[in-house]
């Protein structure tokens, strides 16, 4: 029943996606004007920032769904949750790739220990990661899904505690984003918003077709099930 | 204790098939059945170990803990300690279950014939040592409930006698038990009621007296039968 | 009352069996200083080097040490399947929880009563500038990470999750701690600008408290099936 009513949206939100990611690619590219001192690398940053807030929003959703699963027990609560994870760990990769790519130009190093975003989105890899291995040791078993759960949210509240430290840890560190926010010229301001809307899109889009998948894939192993019982 | 339309699966595969069943307080139950028929799964659910995947197990006081509390569990693996000797052993499970009587112990350990044995190691016990010492780990609380899988597997027999007469003697003193067992001698003399379980499902049932058993037996066979066609 | 008893039921139990045993105590021990001995070589310390190293030497060891316990202590309830005979008994699992604490943290404490001279020892610099702040650094910070750990491995034990994720799963997850002991051991133990101490502290002791309290009161719905 569901299936049925879900194609013909999530269609639509498909070929939304599509044409906002296809608007997204012309302002990143041609709308945004070019930065005055860091020039065409600048541009990462529309593909950066957008990453780290789906990653975010992800992450947000393991730890909600999580939450639901343990009180409900709908396993339907838990798919979601590993659906999303793994869309998750897809984006942090991104951000991690990207925001290394721009800091060698700019920050004259791949990587840097002084900023608490970049640090904390490593940890946050990790931490997703370690989620995405444990739903790989075991299938099917409620212990595991369980276990799964608690690791997700207690994985979310860490999020913040270690932001934390990493920043206390060098309390002079650059001011990446908010300063070049202060000067941002309108395009930029406008684009970045864009993107921002745009993945989010696209995250919602793709975690409807792997929620969809892991909903299928929980039918197939009934029906397996019931075939063995009959 | 009755259980309602209680399923199981585990990896992929269902073991329970919609298992309706009551035990009174008192009432011993044998569990015939082939390998891989279901019985330990059986055991394992009703021992609140596992948790069936669907239906519903109607406590006989509402409450897990209270059930917990008042069964005791005789599995294949002893649950003891190699470390701790047997009366540390039946010392450390009373205490889990909120009592401390040293009387009973010993008298445990009497019954199970293993009192001058009391204070040497579990890891030195043989077999049929840690089998009557299970059961007598077991009983520490007295439990009104117990669950038997196989309490006489391994076992020589002179254990085997002795475990015999102390099944005899709960079933004297009303304390309920279900048994899992392939010996259908067993399950006549130390049962009131025999329920035969084949691929999950409980096909026949039968009071264990001189003229209901022998059908009952003769089904058992039959499925046994049935069972060895679809191997070979 | 109930709860304090199981506390203590399976503390005692659990110590019974391992220094009847003493092989996991005594690895730890001698891991731990083996480590040490081996950083303080492989850095060849210098005392001005060394004063940006030393948290980091004095913390590895123990950290490593307390890794080692985790999966072996207990573990005698994987013989004979015993873990099942406390699944299914009526007792809080919360206090199986806080007793398995409590026990695998009495192990680290000596590993640290042992580790820690070792240090000085071996350091040039032979004593600590406020040895109050290093101790109360060592018992915060050993308590938090065994506690995060114990939770971790437990339910992972249960889960039939194989050990070689337990520390996958708990170091990142101990970031935050690892940073502040670092920190507060360095203002321990070198005269510093120290700022920020008590902001350290309080960092740890909420930590403490939340993977304390977290786990006593979940372990009983989680591992109950």
């Amino acid at each position: 029943m569901l299936h049925k009513l879900m194609s013909p949206l999530q269609l639509a939100l498909t070929a939304i996606t599509g044409i906002l990611i296809f608007i997204q690619l012309y302002m990143a590219f041609f709308y945004a004007p070019t930065e005055k001192y860091m020039g065409h690398v600048q541009r990462i940053m529309y593909f950066h920032v957008p990453s780290a807030f789906v990653s975010f929003a992800a992450f947000g959703i393991v730890f909600g769904a999580g939450i639901m699963y343990l009180t409900t027990k709908n396993k339907k609560w838990d798919h979601l949750a590993l659906a999303s994870a793994e869309i998750g760990v897809l984006f942090t990769t991104f951000v991690l790739f990207s925001g290394s790519l721009w800091a060698r130009p700019v920050w004259n190093a791949w990587w840097v220990w002084d900023d608490p975003r970049l640090v904390t989105s490593l940890i946050l890899w990790f931490i997703y990661i370690a989620y995405l291995l444990i739903r790989a040791s075991v299938k099917g078993q409620d212990r595991l899904r369980k276990f799964a759960a608690v690791f997700g949210i207690i994985g979310f509240l860490d999020v913040p505690l270690v932001y934390f430290s990493v920043k206390w840890w060098r309390t002079i560190h650059p001011k990446v984003i908010d300063e070049q926010g202060a000067h941002m010229p309108p395009e930029m301001a406008q684009t970045l918003f864009f993107s921002v809307i745009a993945f989010l899109f696209l995250f919602v889009t793709m975690l409807g077709y792997r929620y969809v998948l892991e909903g299928q894939k929980e039918k197939m192993y009934e029906l397996k099930q019931s075939s063995r019982k009959g | 204790m009755r259980l309602d339309q209680i399923s199981l699966s585990r990896d992929d595969k269902q073991v329970l098939h919609d298992i309706n069943m009551e035990w009174k307080r008192g009432e011993t139950i044998a569990l015939i059945g082939a390998n891989g028929a279901g019985k330990s799964s059986l055991l394992k659910v009703l021992a609140t170990l596992w948790k069936p995947s669907s239906g519903k197990l109607i406590y006989p006081d509402n409450t897990i803990k209270q059930w917990q509390k008042n069964l005791g569990v005789v599995f294949p693996d002893s649950f003891l300690y190699d470390a701790l000797t047997a009366i540390e052993n039946l010392e450390f499970y009373q205490k889990l279950y909120g009592g401390s009587d040293r009387k009973r112990l010993d008298s445990l350990l009497q019954a199970v014939r293993l009192a001058d044995v009391a204070t040497e190691k579990v890891g030195t016990f043989s077999k049929g040592m840690r089998q009557r010492l299970s059961i007598a780990r077991a009983l520490t609380h007295y439990p009104s409930y117990l669950l038997l899988d196989e309490p006489f597997d391994g076992l020589d027999v002179s254990s085997r006698d002795i475990v015999q007469n102390l099944l005899l003697q709960l079933k004297e003193q009303k304390t309920g038990y279900i048994l899992v067992s392939h010996n259908l001698d067993d399950a006549m003399h130390l049962c009131e009621r025999a329920l035969l379980i084949d691929n999950g499902e409980i096909t026949a049932e039968s009071r264990c007296t001189q003229e209901a058993f022998p059908s009952f037996v003769e089904q058992y066979h039959s499925v046994l039968k049935e069972n060895n066609h679809a191997v070979y | 009352m109930q709860f304090i008893r199981h506390t203590l039921l399976i503390l005692t139990r659990d110590l019974r069996v391992e220094f009847r045993n003493k092989s996991l105590l005594l690895s730890m021990v001698i891991f731990a200083l083996l480590f040490q001995v081996l950083l303080q070589i492989s850095f060849d310390a210098k005392t001005e080097a060394m004063q940006e190293l030393a948290p980091g030497v004095l913390w590895l060891p123990i950290i490593l040490a307390a890794m080692l316990g985790f999966s072996k202590y207990g573990s005698v309830e994987k013989e004979n399947d015993a873990f099942a005979g406390i699944l299914i008994s009526p007792i809080d699992k919360g206090s199986l929880y806080l007793g398995k604490l409590i026990g695998n943290n009495l192990f680290v404490l000596i590993v640290i009563a042992t580790s820690a001279p070792t240090f000085f020892l071996f350091l040039k610099q032979p004593f600590p500038n406020s040895i109050g702040l290093l101790i109360v650094t060592l018992l915060l910070g050993s308590w938090g990470f065994v506690a995060i750990g114990v939770f971790f491995s437990t339910l992972a034990q249960s889960s039939s999750i194989t050990e070689l994720l337990v520390p996958i799963m708990i170091f990142p997850l101990a970031v935050p701690l690892f940073l502040a002991c670092i920190q507060l051991t360095e203002m321990a133990l070198f005269p510093s600008i120290g700022l920020g101490q008590s902001i350290w502290l309080l960092l740890l002791i909420a930590y403490n408290i939340l993977f304390t309290i977290i786990p006593l009161f979940l372990f009983d719905l989680l591992l109950e099936v």
